[in-house]
């Protein structure tokens, strides 16, 4: 095996100073650290060039980079005595990796210097770390076998702890102004429910119905809104995630959900009709598991496709139905689904000769325009297979503009919502 | 220490719950002993609460517990709730200080009502508890650890945490806008938040209504028959939970409207879905909640009219839960002939004591049937009544059942001393309607002294007469009311007159009701006669 030559040792050791110390002074979510990370990330690759793996031991005031002494002096070696000292502090003797990793698993790695608390046991950051091993572990332990036990991290007291999650949560926190992390961490947990649980109920679809039982819906919109209540920031934080191409589906139906209730309760619906609405927008398009593919992924779609999509609406309801027989709310989301489309007004010839806008009378039910605002609005901004996500500017500013369909009152709520100027 | 202390009132609240809960089911009649049962646990609660503060007791499968003791046998009473709570996944209750006697009496009731919950409401008990204001109460629910028998939890919690991971990565990608958002306002208030409610359920019923007859007509190979009939069958219960029939009422005009040509398979359907319907409105449970009011009995009329003998048991038991006036009426007029064939629900309806205020209502409202014979002897035993009015609307209905062929017929049962058989006859000469008939009736009602008929006899007589509207029927009425003696006196008597004030008002046309005006405007007819006119004529309004 060949061994590194003093400029990729140089080059390894540069990029891993900047980059360890930009996540111990600033986190991982500035520019610099992004740069920095991107160049250990490329001086990595280098050192698997020459040998098969990357072995990092922290020593008391060196550091051994495949068995082979460092130490530093000057500004580097201040910055390398400090990130031995978090090193040392979080009990952490370095790292090992004998297959290339990813840039997220780097990144894992890294983030130990911005949380040094977060024991490098923890299931979370075994997890994402990927190939690399840290040395104060046997190496023959399998460290995904090391998470807590399943009845512990389902209590409501053990949500989802993994390091990565807290860094972030934490820079969620600055972002946010405030002191939310556990709501956060709450609310994020709920809506990773509302999302298995859409996945798995159209993922388990037969002819006959859905196996999956509708109740754990209602529980997970229970909590959703309870955690609206807790904290609606931290609720709203979360319904901007937005799914990437190819895993839309699940996250549309509970960002929609998500959307439609705080719409709901901004505009002073009581928990029952929040409740509906959350509902609804959790399941207003199951029925999608019966389109074809193709439908489901192009977006110029043949005349025949378009009537076929536009039968989702009644697939959704007939699965609905397939699941339970409807008492009166039942029946009241079940129409909310089916006139989510229907529109608010039509152009009428006036006695003039003018055109003019009509409202439609009856209106749609007001949960199915919070619903149809809501559901647009993800669908718009949410990155698809045929197109790319559009911005919140733009997508309000489109949707304002189709008053026929959409209630712009509710539009407007949406724009406040998300602190969108219009 | 305090939970300790709290324990034998605890005990003794559950002890009065067992006992609440043996009443409801045993006695749920005997309110007093029942409101008794249900203060002393409320008390024993309170008690509790003032000594630890806030109660927790947990939910386990085979009894509830305060700091590990048990407060109840898994097959009591109590058990049998709380086992079923603990199905639905309850854990905890917490009780905490300043828990109301509603706030708990309203845990109760929707915990009594648990198993219909489960399988009404998605989500059930725990739903149901969770959208209940209970201030005082928290709930500890476990969560569900698998969707589908065959997950391994593990498994659903390692998705789920990688469904969170992800959701993490997307909400920390978005970093910018949460900046924007903190400077947001997400108050309700500064949203400009409307009361903006959700429909009225006559308006979910119909569109629900005509959303299933749209899938009825896509449903080309009958592959959703299923779920249309289930859907169906809650449709009416929930029209009959709601008071609101309209939406039925338009669902069977639907399904019953011709289908569209060479569709025969279709139209079949449309007619089982019908059927299934019909049959569903007469399901007792659905036809006791029903809580429709004053507008909604025209409506049941025309409901029970297009439903079959199956209607009647459970529409005469309705009556006894709700003895209204307005609703034995409809329900009697609804159900009609059908109640010929039905003399043993009849006996039971007539005999029982909760419906002898709207007896006669029901009875009365009967206008059009004709008893058979298993009806008649029904109504044979109600003849001495003790209500006057039902006495009354029985010989009415009796005397539908009496032979009556001829003009001459009619005029021997006059004669009759039963008043059923001289209601037969009056029956008989209104039919007829004709002068010849008037003629005949006139001249009998001349020699009525000599009859021996009574004066409610008499009063039947001169309806009939007016009803008639007969010139010869006008004429003696106005000649009752009109002819003055050598003093320029009227002729006849006040009960004359108000006999002959009740066949014009019976009459109802121009010519009576000018004659009605001018008694009463004309000071030569007394206020007796005035008084008695203006209550016919409230009576008829």
């Amino acid at each position: 095996m060949s061994s590194l030559d003093g400029q990729q040792i140089a080059g390894f050791m540069r990029a891993f100073l900047a980059a360890g110390s930009e996540a111990a002074n600033n986190g991982l979510r500035t520019e610099q650290y992004s740069q920095a990370l991107n160049a250990l990330y490329s001086a990595l690759l280098e050192v698997f060039t020459v040998s098969a793996h990357v072995e990092l031991r922290f020593g008391a005031d060196a550091v051994f980079l495949n068995q082979q002494k460092l130490r530093l002096s000057g500004a580097a070696g201040e910055r390398l005595t400090k990130l031995l000292g978090i090193a040392h502090e979080a009990q952490w003797e370095g790292f090992r990796c004998d297959e290339i990793p990813n840039e997220d698993q780097l990144t894992a790695v890294m983030a130990r210097f911005a949380r040094p608390d977060v024991p490098g046991t923890h299931p979370g950051l075994l997890r994402r770390r990927g190939p690399f091993r840290w040395l104060e572990e046997d190496q023959t332990e399998d460290a995904f076998g090391q998470g807590s036990s399943p009845l512990e991290s389902l209590s409501s007291q053990a949500l989802e702890h993994s390091s990565m999650r807290k860094v972030q949560i934490e820079e969620i926190q600055d972002a946010l102004g405030t002191q939310a992390g556990q709501a956060l961490e709450e609310i994020t947990f709920i809506y990773a429910r509302a999302v298995y649980f859409v996945d798995r109920f159209m993922a388990t679809m037969e002819a006959t119905g859905p196996r999956v039982p509708l109740d754990e819906s209602s529980r997970i919109i229970c909590d959703l809104i309870d955690g609206f209540e807790r904290d609606p920031k931290s609720f709203l934080a979360v319904s901007m995630a937005r799914p990437q191409a190819g895993n839309y589906d699940a996250f549309h139906q509970a960002n929609t959900a998500l959307l439609a209730i705080a719409m709901g309760a901004s505009v002073g619906l009581g928990r029952e009709l929040l409740f509906e609405i959350g509902l609804c927008g959790l399941l207003h398009q199951v029925g999608i598991v019966d389109m074809p593919d193709r439908i489901r992924s192009n977006r110029v779609l043949a005349k025949e496709e378009r009537e076929i999509l536009g039968q989702l609406p009644y697939c959704t309801v007939r699965r609905l139905l397939q699941a339970k027989g409807p008492d009166l709310q039942g029946m009241a989301r079940i129409n909310a689904i089916l006139s989510m489309k229907d529109k608010l007004a039509t152009k009428k010839m006036m006695a003039d000769g003018n055109a003019q806008w009509v409202p439609v009378k009856p209106a749609p039910p007001l949960m199915a325009r919070i619903l149809a605002v809501a559901a647009r609005y993800d669908a718009l901004t949410s990155e698809r297979e045929f197109r790319p996500a559009m911005s919140a500017e733009k997508t309000i500013q489109l949707m304002l503009r189709q008053g026929a369909t959409l209630d712009a009152r509710l539009v407007r709520l949406v724009a406040k919502l998300k602190n969108v100027t219009i | 220490m305090a939970a300790i202390g709290a324990l034998p009132h605890v005990e003794e609240a559950f002890q009065e719950l067992e006992r609440l809960l043996n009443l409801r089911r045993n006695s749920p009649s005997n309110e007093p002993a029942i409101r008794a049962a249900r203060n002393a646990v409320y008390q024993g609660l309170a008690n509790a609460i003032d000594i630890s503060g806030t109660l927790a007791l947990d939910v386990e499968a085979d009894s509830t517990r305060l700091t590990g003791s048990a407060l109840h046998g898994k097959s009591s009473a109590v058990g049998q709730v709380f086992g079923a709570l603990f199905h639905h996944g309850l854990r905890k209750i917490r009780l905490h200080n300043g828990l109301t006697p509603e706030e708990w009496d309203r845990f109760l009731a929707l915990i009594s009502q648990g198993t219909e919950l489960q399988a009404e409401m998605p989500g059930g008990i725990a739903t149901a508890l969770w959208k209940e204001p209970l201030p005082h109460l928290v709930f500890d629910f476990a969560r569900r650890r698998r969707l589908l028998i065959e997950d391994d939890p593990d498994e659903v919690e390692r998705d789920q945490r990688r469904v969170a991971r992800i959701v993490t990565e997307m909400v920390a990608e978005q970093g910018a806008g949460h900046a924007r958002l903190a400077a947001g306002d997400l108050t309700a208030a500064t949203l400009g938040a409307t009361s903006m409610g959700g429909e009225p359920p006559i308006r979910t019923l119909e569109r629900f209504v005509a959303t299933l007859v749209e899938m009825v007509g896509a449903d080309e190979e009958g592959q959703d028959t299923e779920i249309l009939q289930r859907a169906t069958l809650n449709v009416a219960r929930e029209a009959f939970r709601a008071g609101e029939l309209r939406p039925i009422l338009r669902f069977f005009d639907l399904l019953k409207a011709p289908a569209e040509e060479g569709k025969r398979a279709q139209a079949i359907r449309r007619e089982r879905l019908a059927t299934l319907l019909g049959g569903a409105c007469c399901d007792p449970h659905s036809v006791a909640g029903f809580s429709g009011k004053e507008d909604q009995y025209g409506m049941l009329t025309t409901l029970l009219q297009q439903l079959g003998f199956d209607a009647v048991t459970p529409y005469l038991s309705l009556l006894e839960v709700r003895p209204e006036p307005g609703l034995a009426q409809a329900v009697a007029k609804g159900l009609g002939v059908r109640l010929n064939s039905a003399a043993a629900d009849l006996r039971t309806f007539l005999s029982s004591p909760a419906t002898t205020g709207i007896l006669s209502h029901f009875l009365e409202a009967l206008s059009e049937l004709e008893p058979s014979p298993q009806m008649i002897t029904v109504l044979e035993a109600l003849r001495t009544h003790q209500n006057l009015d039902v006495v009354e609307a029985v010989a009415d209905l009796l005397s539908r059942a009496v032979s009556v062929n001829s003009l001459e017929d009619a005029r021997r049962l006059l004669n009759s001393k039963d008043s059923t058989e001289q209601r037969a006859g009056l029956r008989f000469f209104r039919k007829a309607g004709d002068e010849r008939a008037a003629q005949t009736l006139v001249d009998f009602l001349n020699g009525a002294a000599d009859n021996g008929w009574d004066r409610f006899a008499l009063r039947r007589a001169y309806a009939c007469l007016g009803a008639m509207r007969s010139h010869h029927g006008h004429d003696h009425l106005k000649k009752i009311l009109t002819a003055t003696g050598l003093t320029g006196r009227l002729k006849s008597t006040a009960e004359e007159q108000i006999l002959a004030v009740r066949g014009l008002v019976s009459a109802d046309d121009r010519f009576a009701n000018e004659l009605l005006d001018a008694v009463m405007s004309e000071k030569q007819y007394s206020g007796k006669v005035r008084l008695a006119l203006t209550r016919m004529r409230g009576v008829k309004a």
